[in-house]
């Protein structure tokens, strides 16, 4: 098996065996990326120089100590709104084409900690904002299962990095469904861990209720290895919370028999593919085959979701991008005329046309005769999808739906801003209610595109979230195959 | 039926501090009520008595202990500043 095709756990184990070094490992993600992101565009900044400097100092830290951590020398991609301490961070947006920040967001400090190099940054909709990453103001990312299709978004550059062999892994960023649709679409497994289990400090805020950084990875096990690392307090993030944090690699096995699954009747009533059905229901009934338990639950306010949802994001969107004017950071505009002109203008020119829409919508709804009638309202209905979801855990450990309706779609395929924002139905309950979920391939459709199904925890429920996604996974097997990539030969 | 009128668009632009070309306004209206259409969807749910939902999780004022702490040297608190002179950051003419 060659070096870009293993998994983290894979990689880690090679690297304990002292079968590979972590310069050789992160050199080969290097060779793999030259040969093949040209065709993908994964990536918006490579970090050559600093990922093989610190490669060098992961090896020279395991042949010095005994202890050393899980995944030290593995590499990974982290999506571009994660800030990294003296490499530019974009957030794809014109905005922030050259902005470089000063300090480390606290996932990538804890990733430093535990020796892993980082490869570069990777594309996404332009501050998060999309469901193909086709809202990227500086470049088209495109699914390595079909290159004439999305990647799915707004985390398009992380899942396919991953999908690709870029990266053994990599972090996104989940407001609305962002790690688990693109996932999804890439045949990959993503996590949104539950609000306040790992801090955003240093994540660049869109809508900062809703917002969780999480994982990209090849399969289970290697998301309970990256979550270990990310997971836990942190008193620069002031919604973060301060709770133990279990070995969730090492609680991966369970008796699945023990554990009840619910199906949300208003999911599965949904206008769903009839293969992305098929698949879903057919991994239901593997479940029920290892002895698990399986009964319908009702999700009541969830076909509110999507309006709730929107008018809750686009007004906390409004005010976190409010800081862009053009003076401390970001793009200033050469014009002639007085600061507010400046502001327009600056703000005018560095967002695309859907942030611009987002803000114009926050704003309108968080007028102070619209408030109570929009956004008052939607954080009503936000907590009665949440009490929702409370009196579903009530019959169930783990929720089972789709992760999204049909498989990726091709560029240009969703044009309609509205009905973009629609593809996001079965993930933006999760983010209001601030549940941990994961969605994990269960299957190719017959164009040959992995489809998601998407599992649904309690809150800080992710051991036994894990626990069903990895049973699962086993049941399931992998895919009859992963994406194929034209290699550029050496000469 | 619209949802909102133009000097709604207008009052909305000029609070958000976004310059929007008058060739662009009419797209910009459209696209506006379309999202309204889809947004105005939870003025449908009965909340009486409801408490509205701020964050997933409960949290009080977040407070940490008033100690002095290193913070980020000016030269890197200014770096990404488009323009900057003696030690702040330059903006144009305020007031008149």
């Amino acid at each position: 098996m060659k070096i870009h095709e293993m998994s983290a756990r894979e990689l880690a184990s090679a690297l304990t065996a002292g079968e590979v070094s972590a310069v050789e490992v992160t050199q080969a993600f290097f060779d793999r990326i030259d040969a093949v992101d040209d065709q993908v565009g994964a990536y918006l900044t490579l970090m050559r120089e600093t990922a093989l400097q610190q490669a060098e100092e992961a090896d020279a830290r395991r042949k010095r100590d005994d202890d050393v951590p899980p995944l030290l020398g593995v590499p990974i991609a982290l999506k571009d709104n994660l800030c990294t301490n003296g490499v530019r961070t974009t957030c794809a947006s014109k905005m922030l084409e050259q902005f470089v920040p000063p300090y480390d967001a606290t996932v990538v400090t804890r990733l430093k900690e535990a020796g892993m190099p980082i490869l570069g940054k990777t594309n996404m909709d332009e501050f998060a904002l999309g469901s193909s990453t086709e809202y990227s103001a500086l470049k088209k990312t495109r699914n390595p299962w079909n290159l004439e299709r999305v990647p799915g978004g707004s985390s398009g550059g992380s899942a396919a990095a991953v999908s690709a062999s870029l990266a053994p892994f990599a972090l996104g960023t989940d407001t609305g469904g962002s790690i688990r649709q693109p996932a999804a679409y890439c045949g990959i497994v993503g996590m949104k861990p539950t609000y306040g289990l790992v801090s955003r400090f240093g994540l660049v805020a869109a809508a900062p209720s809703l917002d969780q950084i999480g994982t990209m990875t090849k399969d289970v096990a290697d998301t309970a290895l990256l979550l270990n690392v990310i997971a836990g307090y942190d008193p620069y993030d002031s919604t973060s919370v301060n709770r133990e944090v279990p070995d969730y690699f090492a609680s991966l096995e369970t008796d699945v028999s023990t554990l009840r699954f619910g199906m949300p009747a208003e999911f599965f009533s949904a206008d769903i593919h009839p293969e992305v059905r098929t698949a879903v229901e057919s991994a239901i009934k593997r479940l029920e085959a290892l002895g698990a338990e399986v009964v319908e639950v009702n999700l009541p306010h969830s076909t509110y979701a999507l309006s709730a949802y929107y008018v809750i994001a686009s007004g906390e969107l409004s005010s976190s991008l409010g800081r862009y004017d053009g003076v401390r950071y970001g793009h200033r505009a050469d014009v002639e005329g007085d600061v507010f002109t400046m502001f327009r203008h600056s703000r005018s020119e560095g967002f695309g046309p859907e942030v611009k829409r987002r803000i114009l919508l926050g704003t309108y709804v968080l007028l102070s005769g619209n408030y109570r009638d929009y956004y008052l309202q939607a954080m009503k209905v936000r907590a009665l999808i949440a009490k929702d979801f409370e009196q579903a855990f009530e019959q169930c450990d783990v929720i089972v739906a789709p992760a999204a309706a049909n498989v990726a779609f091709p560029f240009d395929g969703v044009v309609d801003p509205a009905e973009m924002h629609a593809l996001d139905l079965f993930t933006v309950p999760v983010n209001l209610a601030g549940l941990p979920a994961i969605s994990l391939p269960c299957g190719l459709n017959s164009e040959g595109m992995p489809i998601g199904l998407q599992l649904i925890g309690p809150a800080f429920g992710e051991v036994q979230l894990l626990q069903a996604a990895y049973a699962l996974e086993q049941e399931i097997g992998p895919l009859p195959k992963q994406p194929q990539l034209e290699v550029k030969s050496n000469d | 039926m619209s949802r909102i009128s133009k000097e709604e668009l207008a009052q909305v632009i000029y609070l958000a501090h976004i310059h929007v070309a008058e060739e662009e306004q009419e797209q910009l209206h459209r696209d506006l009520e379309r999202l309204l259409d889809s947004a105005s969807k939870v003025q449908e749910v009965d909340t009486t008595g409801v408490e509205p939902m701020y964050r997933p999780i409960p949290l009080h004022n977040v407070m940490r202990p008033d100690e002095n702490r290193p913070s980020l040297a000016q030269e890197k608190v200014l770096q990404n500043a488009p323009e900057v002179q003696d030690g702040f950051f330059r903006v144009p003419r305020i007031l008149d």
